[in-house]
């Protein structure tokens, strides 16, 4: 009788089939200029500039290995000639074209709780945008530990907590080639100047001080899976003070990346912006970041 | 004000004064061969407009215009008409009133025009409110011939499928979790077995089916967008009988007959599914397998009273052994229900009719995970142990009342985790507080007949939920009145609002195992919806057929959604994802039925529109619901060529779901500023519909003669004959030639074959 119904059933398996894909227009893509933002301890703001692009255009593929953007696609994307300004009191500065996309204002003084208004003008799109961001007061790291338990890599620090409500970033490097930050020989380079040498990236964490229980900061970062012969023997420990807007977009990519199931049955995330008619963020929080040696 | 207290003083001396010169009879009405309890019989004071149906239990109540002796006549469709001659004399005593199945019945039994259950719908006030014929249910093709009551319920205006093949409901714009549904007065959790393809309920162990979609009665509560009423066979009180069915997933059995010949009884019923067994034939293992269990027992402990004991147990299980079949990984889960309740119906007097449950519920999931010397156990539990007392008075001609009270105390463990191992470092064991909720109600509902034009059934339900901090109550009024235009026409109109103080914790469009159920608490508030319908009916008699025009309007306040991204799974502070808005629904359905003749089935059309808002979603925009559908047809035709040989065929059509696709990128630094990411860019909320669907499923059934005592059926057919595409999900197709988006169907054409019999 088993034998039966099992011969009944792969039969009637085998005989039934896969209906065909049906494909379907959707056709609701405006593009729109995206902003992108660090602010380099001394007095330079770095802006980057670039336009969002359809699903639909050909240069751009996707497989279950791999996402590709054309040269071609990405060249176009870069925004060039554009009129971007940064205001703040009652001046106006106007920023530099370093390469297509990127933009730099280099004597914009970085005073803490400066409202800083962006404008961007894309003459060649004409697309504009405006964006606005308070530089929100710095926050020193006061320790920073860094030990190995098992395979995972934990970051003790500490750290005052200002009054007003505060968001964090707390990020840690390191740099496998053995140059630059992380080498064994931490006196050949500046500590300020870490983002810019090539580093590579291991973590990030985002903290808000309504999880807090005092305003003097004690806590641990975990980092699993962390293999230590990829460092040599220092890593860069850096803790900013970020915009709620920025901490909620921070807190979506954290949540979508880890949640397997949201990403397969849930409902996508449309992320947030602080730009007016654009995408990304103006971002004018200043990092601290604090040089660690491991006693490997 | 004091002209309406003096109509109500009125209507109620008018009342009582009718009531003097009448008198009543009651009884219960059975199955002559099986002694089954016959639900929405049709009781009739001969020569008179007086008459009334069984409750759920068989029972009937109703009062004669005459004085002395009346001729009762009875009737149920399938069965011979039956005119007894009560007098007065017989008032106090409850009859018991055996119908024959038409086909037995003997040739000199003179055959009257029956009432059907078509026409007692049409005659309530009631809106809303469709019963499922469980003999058609068992002949309409489904996937792999399973059949599933849920999917039945699918194919009626009004609800709505989730995605292909699902169980879930969406009942007038409403959620999945919004829909009550109870099985001999056992709330059942989780309906559905494999991820939501298949229904929990065996269709050989049910006797009827029930949906209320509203206005409501006073009587119905605790969700807000229907009602699912299932109840299970009594058991046979003359003889030993039984049915069963081998299919392609699964085969099942039961067996009913007398414990105490004409006094006690029992049902049993089993099934099992041979998942597990098909794969083994694959190169991947699935040693995945459900199993149903229901039992019933019923006892006569006098004239007037009666016991009932009704249980069901039902679990999906997975379990992959570590190092066996290839696998590194042992992973299992077990996820199911148990549900038992006991009942006792008291006829008080020939006028009160009184059944009071005590009742369990109990849903659980338990999944696990072990790899080399990690070791990981989540659990979740819902128990619910409840108590309800329901009384019907039959006043008189004009006026019946229902009320009656319930108490559930619901116990909640959700998210236990339970680690060993280095797993421990990443994932800590936790026992979050239980949570308990006290859901409690009072309603009382009467049925008026103010003339012979207009009746108006008002109602008003008191419900609430205590738990910790926090005592919620919301008043429930509901109001039905039906004005009868000729006798075979009528328009009805209703009202009612209703409370739901338990929510689905899922984040997925599908059912899966870390599905939870959470009470309200002192965040999370009560859902409420109230409901506005208008609606036509009329009915054909002669051809035993109904035509059903309803418009609804529904507004929910305090519906659940989540944020975006949130993460329900292995976290004990869900309550802080989820989030409370604003639904609104409305639309139109017609629907015409015939439940009996060589055609029967139903044609149902629904036009729908279906919103929500929430603060935190979308901008605070409105946005359209997931199953926002607007079309929704269905035709369902069952054709008895001969006794022997039927076909029963099913075509659908629907808009598609609603969904949010990627339609673009845009490159952002990473928090690091180390390198980019390409964040997607989605639609507004459900924006677009997916491609417009239709499909042909088909069924033919062949049985052997029925006048063995052995008799079988074979079901040849087959699910979406003409392999049609049901959009689930969209996808990007990229090439040089231009990328485009493409829709994929999960089920196409599938033939199933099934045979059936009883004994």
């Amino acid at each position: 009788m088993k034998k039966i119904i099992l011969t009944v059933a792969v039969l009637t398996s085998l005989a039934s089939c896969m209906p065909k894909e049906k494909s379907i227009k959707i056709d609701d893509f405006s593009q729109k200029l995206t902003v992108n933002s660090q602010v380099i301890p001394g007095d330079i703001m770095l802006v980057a500039l670039t336009r969002s692009f359809s699903l639909l255009d050909n240069r751009y593929s996707k497989s279950a290995d791999s996402t590709k953007i054309s040269e071609d696609l990405m060249k176009e994307l870069l925004v060039e000639d554009a009129l971007v300004t940064i205001s703040y009191q009652d001046k106006v500065d106007t920023l530099v074209m370093l390469s297509p996309g990127l933009y730099a204002g280099i004597q914009i003084p970085q005073n803490a709780n400066e409202l800083y208004t962006l404008n961007v003008n894309d003459n060649k799109k004409n697309m504009h945008v405006v964006a606005q961001s308070t530089m929100l007061e710095k926050v020193e790291l006061k320790t920073v530990n860094c030990y190995m338990k098992g395979d995972t890599l934990k970051v003790d620090y500490t750290f005052d907590d200002p009054a007003q409500r505060n968001n964090y970033m707390l990020n840690v490097y390191y740099n496998p080639n053995g140059s630059g930050i992380g080498s064994a020989n931490p006196s050949n380079w500046d500590v300020s100047n870490f983002l810019t040498q090539g580093n590579t990236y291991a973590s990030y964490a985002t903290l808000s001080d309504q999880n807090f229980e005092s305003s003097s900061v004690h806590g641990t970062m975990n980092i699993p899976d962390f293999d230590d012969a990829n460092i040599s023997d220092t890593l860069i420990v850096s803790l900013s003070n970020i915009s709620e807007d920025y901490y909620n977009y921070l807190s979506l990519r954290t949540k979508a990346g880890k949640n397997v199931l949201t990403q397969v049955f849930g409902e996508p995330i449309n992320y947030p912006s602080n730009v007016q008619g654009g995408l990304g963020f103006f971002l004018t929080h200043s990092p601290d970041p604090k040089l660690f040696i491991m006693n490997k | 004000m004091k002209n309406s207290i003096s109509t109500l003083l009125f209507f109620y001396f008018f009342s009582v004064m009718m009531s003097a010169q009448t008198f009543t009879i009651n009884g219960n009405v059975y199955d002559d061969e099986s002694h089954e309890a016959i639900i929405y019989a049709s009781v009739f004071v001969q020569g008179t407009q007086y008459g009334t149906t069984t409750n759920k239990y068989g029972y009937f109540s109703i009062t004669s215009p005459t004085i002395d002796t009346c001729t009762i006549t009875l009737s149920y469709m399938g069965y011979a008409t039956q005119s007894i001659l009560v007098n007065k004399q017989a008032e106090f005593t409850p009859l018991k009133i055996y119908l024959k199945k038409e086909q037995l019945q003997l040739k000199q039994v003179e055959i009257k025009r029956k009432r059907s259950k078509l026409e007692e719908l049409h005659n309530s006030t009631q809106m809303g409110t469709i019963n499922l014929p469980m003999k058609d249910i068992k002949n309409i093709p489904l996937i792999a011939g399973e059949t599933d009551i849920l999917k039945v319920a699918q194919l009626l205006p009004g609800i709505q499928g989730g995605g292909e093949g699902q169980s879930r409901m969406f009942v007038r714009g409403g959620d999945a979790d919004q829909n009550l549904i109870i099985l001999d007065e056992a709330v059942v959790y989780n309906v559905s077995h494999l991820f939501g393809f298949f229904s929990v309920f065996n269709s050989d162990a049910i006797k009827d089916v029930t949906i209320v979609k509203g206005p409501f009665a006073g009587n119905y509560g605790g969700r807000l967008s229907s009602v699912m009423d299932i109840r299970m066979n009594d058991g046979n009180m003359k003889k030993f009988s039984g049915a069963g069915g081998v299919g392609l997933l699964s085969s099942r059995l039961t067996l009913q007959g007398p414990v105490w010949k004409n006094k006690a009884s029992f049902m049993v019923a089993g099934r099992r599914s041979y998942i597990d067994q098909l794969f083994k034939l694959t190169a991947t293992p699935l040693p995945y397998y459900f199993y149903d269990f229901n039992a019933k027992f019923n006892i006569l402990l006098s004239k007037k009273d009666r016991l009932y004991f009704s249980a069901y147990l039902g679990d999906d299980i997975l379990k992959v052994k570590e190092g066996k079949d290839g696998f590194d990984l042992g992973f299992g889960f077990v996820l199911g229900n148990f549900t038992n309740s006991l009942r006792w119906n008291r006829i008080v007097n020939e006028k009160v009719f009184v059944n009071t449950s005590i009742i369990n519920t109990n849903f659980s999931y338990k999944i696990n995970g072990k790899y080399e010397d990690n070791n990981l156990l989540i659990s979740s539990k819902v128990n619910d142990y409840g108590m309800k007392t329901d009384w019907d008075y039959n006043h008189s001609y004009r006026l019946k009342m229902k009320f009656g009270g319930q108490a559930i105390q619901h116990i909640f463990n959700p998210n236990v985790i339970s680690t060993k191992g280095e797993i421990s470092n990443l994932l800590a064991n936790s026992k979050p507080k239980v949570l308990y909720a006290l859901e409690y109600a009072a309603y009382a509902h009467a049925d008026y007949k103010i003339n012979d034009r207009i009746d108006i059934a008002p109602a008003l339900r008191l419900s609430g939920a205590y738990v910790t901090n926090k005592n919620y109550l919301i008043l429930e009024p509901r109001l039905g009145v039906k004005y009868t235009l000729t006798k075979h026409d009528n328009i009805k109109a209703g009202y009612s609002r209703m409370g739901q103080y338990m929510h689905l914790v899922s984040s997925s469009t599908v059912a899966l195992p870390t599905d939870l159920w959470y009470p309200v608490t002192e965040n999370m508030k009560p859902q409420i919806a109230d409901q506005l319908a208008l609606g036509y009916s009329h009915i054909f008699p002669k051809i035993n057929t109904s035509i059903t025009l309803e418009g609804y309007y529904k507004w929910m306040q305090n519906v659940t959604e989540y944020r975006e991204g949130a993460n329900l799974i292995l976290n004990n502070h869900f309550e802080k994802e989820l989030l409370q808005g604003k639904g609104d629904a409305y639309g139109m359905e017609f629907l015409v039925k015939r439940d009996e003749g060589k055609l029967s089935g139903w044609l149902g059309y629904t036009l729908s529109w279906s919103t929500r808002q929430f603060p935190e979603l979308n901008g605070g925009n409105v946005f359209p619901a997931k199953y926002d559908r607007r079309h929704n047809l269905s035709i369902v035709a069952n054709y008895k060529f001969t006794e022997r040989f039927s076909v029963c065929a099913v075509w659908v059509y629907m808009s598609g779901s609603r969904f949010t696709p990627q339609v673009g990128a845009y490159a952002m630094m990473n928090s690091s500023m180390t390198g980019i990411d390409l964040i997607p860019v989605y639609t507004t909320r459900n924006k677009v519909s997916m491609s417009p669907t239709n499909r042909l499923d088909i069924n033919f059934i062949f049985k052997s003669k029925p006048t063995k005592k052995f008799r079988g059926e074979w079901h040849v057919g087959a699910y979406n004959v003409y392999n049609s595409n049901t959009p689930y999900t969209v996808h990007l197709v990229t090439n040089e030639s231009g990328n485009s988006y493409s829709q994929r169907g999960l089920f196409g054409f599938i033939p199933s074959v099934a045979y059936n019999f009883e004994f």
